[in-house]
């Protein structure tokens, strides 16, 4: 009974999911805009769920393939706001779909109950089919509108890619088994000995290193994960995807399923970081994964002249940022890392708030379009210019602090580590330039069509609360530090007991 | 409320009205001009409340409200507010002279387009300067030193459309930051000294550390045998701020090119607050400046030369403002050498009776020149006494005042001054005695030139000139009363039984440090007073002569002093001077930093900026929307990096 008390997010889900799709069936079709509403209050019930005690208590369940600590608990938290923040600026533009309403909220809130998975698995057979369930609801999110070439064609896309990548993954996972005779990630993580029989001695230095199968299933295993967080060379889809998709699942996928890759990431460096040469051998592979992910992300987007597609080079070029910190392989990187993605979602979201309700007035994603909106709308000016620059780590907003400390712990990881921190301080450089491109548009051009964006007050709140939360978060940034790091200095605590 | 919170109010209701204004009521005239009073009257209001506490207080009454703003590792940085007997003095005249100035600009700056954002600047111009009164730190004032420096050049330039008025503001603010540069290094080095002498706990910008530090003499003593040389010369570096805010030569150059701005700026910025602000920081500071003789010296030449200097040049000025520009600029002189002479306690009474009549006399101006339809030469004015009396008398009782004719305040105040040099021991007091009475003699006769040039005879203008209204009379009635009475506020020793009460209120000042040699007081001294009186009438008997009476021709007299005459028109060639320098030293530099920047920096910049952009777009080639080709690029990638990362261990 407690096992199934732990998973109440994730019943609650799947009941959420249930209950949207009925509620389709029944409702006529202009009452339809109710399946909004209902989607928004689910993700809110969601996310109260997990603050109920057997749930916030934490532990684990099932044989210990399933995990819920701090770190669980930050991620599915984060994950609810991200769906509720994506319902509530959609509310309008799904409305406007000329079918399938409820199938996008159906399918958005099956992505969900694969993130509150991704967070929470604690074996490579449960990750690998927490990722499907994302992955596969976000095909068909990505290909909803089925008359557009383009967003059909990001679909496609998006299911090639990703298939080849689960092909990677499973290949890792079979090797990384071969090794070490299990997929628990609790017998993994329970000291490093099970990986004695991966790792080998160095005959002439008497040390441990990993045997190459291991080393290369643990690598596969990290590329196939980079699909999802966008990390190069697994990364070929998200331009394309990005721009075509409906900019709602764009949002969507930006976010939650970046997020639910980080997850997965996060949780298996905790679990192989405790035997100490497999995170000795992982640094140099990460470390090298994250310069061209920023690099390739950065100085990609410069050419751009489509604000999705530019969002989806700037994606790479976040990832990159979030790797650099993985990459140092330490809790503080790991806590930094988990305060720089909760940022992101904020972040970002905000973005894609702006752009749903510019593209709504222009019909038009080109940045041109966005030439004097802070005059046109100057809510609307204002908060993408914050997330903008908040994107680009210019004080006094949040992301200054995450892309600081990120970097910074990188540099304390010593000498070996010390070029990926000039890498990550020069890709600060690039990334301005193509942030600041846009907001010079949005303040100091003018105005290239006369329609004026207009947003419902619900929007006004929302963005107005993005907007302090980036700015406060920037100027106070201790309180949600403080959460990330109990959050990683407590995550795998109940692991290391689950055998 | 308790000391502190008052303080605060002093400090932010103009900040407050500045705010208010510029981010709601810019497009409401009537109700702009209304915030900015209320700001200031409020100010005023919690200034009277903190005056009745702290001059009640005993002698040397100190509240010190502090929080912490910044800390890099052993240094903390404070924000805050001091209320002692010197702040509590000099923010009653900012907050007092400065509403009768706001309340005038209600009339003057009636028909203006740029209504409210002038009253903006004025209030945030007014939370500058009391940002400076009520600090309580080095760099906490020289925050809002740089704010005055700001503000002042956005008011000096108010009429941004003519060119002379924006070269005034750009003068005015390279001026002052040569000064701040030199204060800058004058803080840093301070500091510096005391933390490599003291350590950590004893080194601090706090003005109350600082004093006691200075309190101890043995320790003090120890620092100045090693550091003697850079101490003193931290004082003086200091003193430069203080020098080119309170228009010193050779720093002096930005004030009379300062009367562009509107007339009311004018009385601000040079009676009661900007100038002030120099006099004030040194007598804060005077127990930097006691234990090194040399130091003062420099001040009190300093002043003198300033105070003949600038006298000399009011008798060849035309215009009105100017006139009193350059009696604000001898005014100033006189100060300063009270200062160096060891007597704060006379320099901040001068600096109060003359922010009253000199507020007085520029308003006054104002009202003439509103009067006049814009017409500040005066040699287009005349016999305006009829036309505008409550004006002529008001102006009159101001001219007194300057010139130090009994019993009006600036005879009290001028008499200090002179005591002061009549006592002081700098090498040559006697010198710079005898200049301080030349210049008593030569302000009354170049202001009854003013007055008999304005007010008497028959009018020489083209307008039709006509009495302000109320809102600018009535200011004009109630500094008159302060130029009045405002010698009550320390009338000396000797004509009453104790010396006046802020000889009292600012004994902490006057002696600081204690160890150090107390100088003497100052009783009243016929001789001194009776010299000075003496010189006051004959200027004005001079005046008289050439423009009253007319029996002395000025073009002949000009004629026979010639190059004399040329000399003070040019202004001493100080501006050719400095104009030679930019052309001949500065702009050379400027050529070769011009071709270091545009043909290299930006060469170097444009060419990084174009291979990213080159790569750029090479990479957004690869991604062209063929799915064959990402499926390559991908499996290619996890090849390659494996590869690598397996090699490369």
């Amino acid at each position: 009974m407690r096992d199934v008390m732990l998973l109440l997010p994730e019943i609650g889900a799947v009941a959420a999911v249930l209950a949207v799709m009925l509620a389709d069936l029944w409702l006529p079709k202009e009452r339809k805009g109710t399946l909004s509403a209902l989607a928004i209050a689910a993700s809110v019930v969601l996310l109260a769920l997990t603050f109920v005690p057997p749930v916030a208590q934490g532990g684990h369940a099932f044989g210990g393939s399933f995990l819920v600590d701090g770190m669980a608990l930050l991620l599915k938290r984060a994950f609810c706001v991200t769906a509720f923040l994506v319902f509530l600026m959609s509310r309008e533009y799904v409305a406007e779909l000329p079918r399938g309403q409820g199938e996008f909220y159906t399918l958005g809130l099956a992505a969900l109950t694969g993130m509150f998975l991704c967070a929470s698995v604690n074996d490579f057979m449960s990750l690998f089919v927490s990722l499907e369930l994302v992955t596969v609801s976000f095909f068909v999110l990505a290909a909803f509108k089925r008359d557009s070439k383009l967003s059909v064609e990001a679909g496609l896309k998006l299911l090639v890619i990703g298939s080849i990548s689960a092909a990677l993954l499973l290949y890792g996972i079979a090797f990384v088994y071969g090794a070490t005779g299990t997929v628990m990630f609790g017998v993994l993580a329970s000291d490093g000995s099970t990986f004695e029989n991966g790792l080998r001695t160095q005959a002439a230095a008497g040390t441990l290193v990993l045997s190459p199968e291991l080393q290369l299933g643990l690598f596969l295993i990290f590329l196939g994960l980079g699909f999802k967080t966008s990390a190069v060379p697994l990364h070929v889809w998200v331009p394309d995807v990005y721009q075509g998709a409906p900019t709602p699942v764009t949002a969507y996928l930006s976010v939650g399923s970046k997020l639910a890759g980080f997850a997965l990431m996060f949780r298996l460096l905790e679990v192989v970081s405790r035997a100490a040469p497999v995170a000795a051998a992982l640094t140099p592979f990460l470390a090298l994964v994250a310069a061209l992910t920023l690099f390739y992300g950065n100085l990609g987007a410069i050419p751009q002249t489509n604000i999705k597609r530019l969002l989806g080079y700037s994606s790479i070029g976040q990832c990159g940022y979030v790797l650099l910190g993985i990459a140092a392989a330490s809790e503080l990187g790991l806590a930094w890392a988990l305060f720089y993605l909760c940022a992101y979602v904020v972040t970002n979201l905000t973005v894609f708030a702006v752009i749903i309700w510019v593209a709504r007035a222009t019909k038009s994603h080109d940045i041109d379009d966005y030439s004097g909106l802070a005059r046109t709308n100057p809510l609307l000016g204002t908060a993408l210019t914050v997330g903008l620059l908040s994107l680009a780590g210019v004080p006094p907003f949040i992301g200054l602090v995450g892309k600081f400390f990120l970097v910074g712990s990188a540099f304390q990881k010593g000498d070996t580590l010390r070029w990926l921190v000039y890498v990550g301080l020069a890709n600060v450089v690039i990334a301005l330039y193509y942030y600041l491109c846009v907001v010079k548009r949005i303040w100091m051009r003018d105005a290239r069509t006369a329609v004026a964006p207009a947003v419902p007050l619900r929007m006004k709140v929302a963005l107005a609360a993005g907007i302090v939360a980036l700015i406060v978060g920037g100027i106070a940034p201790q309180f949600l530090d403080r959460v990330t790091a109990s959050a990683a200095a407590g995550a795998g605590i109940v692991g290391t007991t689950a055998r | 409320m308790d000391l502190p919170a008052l303080g605060y109010v002093i400090l932010f209701a103009p900040l407050l009205a500045a705010v208010c204004i510029t981010l709601f009521t810019l497009r409401h005239k009537a109700v702009s001009g209304a915030i900015a009073v209320l700001g200031m009257a409020a100010a005023l209001g919690a200034n009277v409340l903190v005056a009745l506490e702290v001059f009640r207080s005993p002698a040397g009454f100190v509240s010190i409200h502090e929080l912490e703003w910044l800390k890099v590792g052993a240094v903390t940085i404070p924000f805050g507010v001091q209320l002692d007997a010197l702040s509590t003095l000099m923010a009653l005249v900012v907050t007092g002279v400065g509403l009768c100035i706001f309340v005038f600009s209600l009339g003057y700056m009636k028909e203006e387009e740029g209504y409210s954002r002038y009253f903006a600047c004025l209030s945030l111009f007014a939370f500058s300067m009391l940002g400076i009164v009520v600090s309580t730190n080095l760099v906490q004032t020289f925050i809002f030193w740089e704010l005055v420096g700001v503000s002042s050049y956005s008011l000096i330039g108010y009429y941004f459309h003519k060119d002379s008025a924006v070269d005034a503001g750009k003068k005015a603010f390279l001026t002052n930051r040569i000064g701040d540069f030199g204060m800058t290094w004058g803080i840093i080095l301070l500091f510096y000294t005391l933390y490599q002498a003291l350590g950590p706990d004893q080194a601090s910008f706090s003005f109350a550390k600082l004093r006691l530090l200075y309190e101890d003499e043995g320790a003090i003593r120890a620092v100045m045998e090693h550091h003697a040389g850079t101490l003193a010369a931290a004082t003086l570096l200091i003193f430069t701020g203080a020098a080119a805010k309170s228009a010193q030569v050779p720093l002096h150059v930005w004030l009379p090119d300062a009367m562009e701005g509107p007339t009311p700026v004018s009385a601000l910025m040079h009676a009661a607050t900007m100038v002030a602000a120099g006099v004030f920081l040194v007598s804060r500071l005077f127990f930097l400046f006691a234990p090194y003789p040399q130091a003062l010296a420099v001040v009190a030449w300093m002043g003198g030369i300033t105070a003949f200097l600038a006298a000399a040049l009011a008798f060849v000025q035309f215009d009105i403002k100017k006139v009193l520009a350059y009696s604000t600029l001898s005014q100033l002189g006189y100060m300063v050498m009270a200062l160096g002479m060891g007597s704060p306690a006379a320099a901040m009474f001068h600096l109060t009776t003359h922010a009253f009549f000199k507020a007085l006399l520029f308003l006054g101006s104002g009202s003439v020149i509103h009067g006049c339809h814009h017409e500040q030469d005066m040699r287009h004015m005349g016999g305006l006494a009829k036309k505008m009396p409550v004006t002529f008398w008001t102006f009159l009782l101001g001219t007194g005042a300057l010139a130090g004719i009994f019993p009006l305040a600036g005879f009290w105040s001028k008499d200090a001054v002179l005591g002061a040099a009549h006592a002081g021991h700098v090498p040559g007091a006697a010198v710079l005695y005898g200049m301080g009475v030349l210049v008593a003699f030569m302000t009354a006769a170049y202001m009854g030139r003013c007055c008999w040039l304005t007010f008497a005879g028959e009018y020489r203008g083209h307008a039709h000139p006509h009495e302000s209204p109320i809102t600018m009379t009535a200011p004009l009635v109630v500094l008159a009363v302060g130029a009045v009475l405002g010698g009550l506020l320390s009338l000396p020793a000797g004509i009453v039984e104790h010396a006046g009460w802020m000889e009292h209120a600012l004994t902490g000042v006057r002696t600081a440090p204690s160890w150090f040699p107390e100088a003497e007081v100052e009783h009243f001294h016929p001789l001194v007073a009776g010299i000075g009186t003496a010189a006051a009438f004959a200027g004005l008997f001079v005046a008289w002569m050439f423009f009253g009476k007319r029996a002395w021709s000025a073009d002949a007299f000009v004629a026979r002093v010639r190059p004399l005459h040329t000399l003070l028109v040019k202004k001493y060639y100080f501006d050719d001077a400095y104009l030679w320098l930019v052309r001949a030293v500065q702009q050379r530099v400027a050529v070769v930093c011009d071709f270091v920047e545009v043909r290299i920096l930006r060469w170097f910049v444009d060419t990084l900026a174009a291979i990213h952009r080159w790569i750029g777009g090479q990479i957004r080639l690869l991604l062209d929307g063929h799915l064959q080709r990402y499926v390559t690029l991908a499996l290619l990638g996890v090849v390659l990096i494996v590869a690598a990362v397996l090699v490369g261990s």
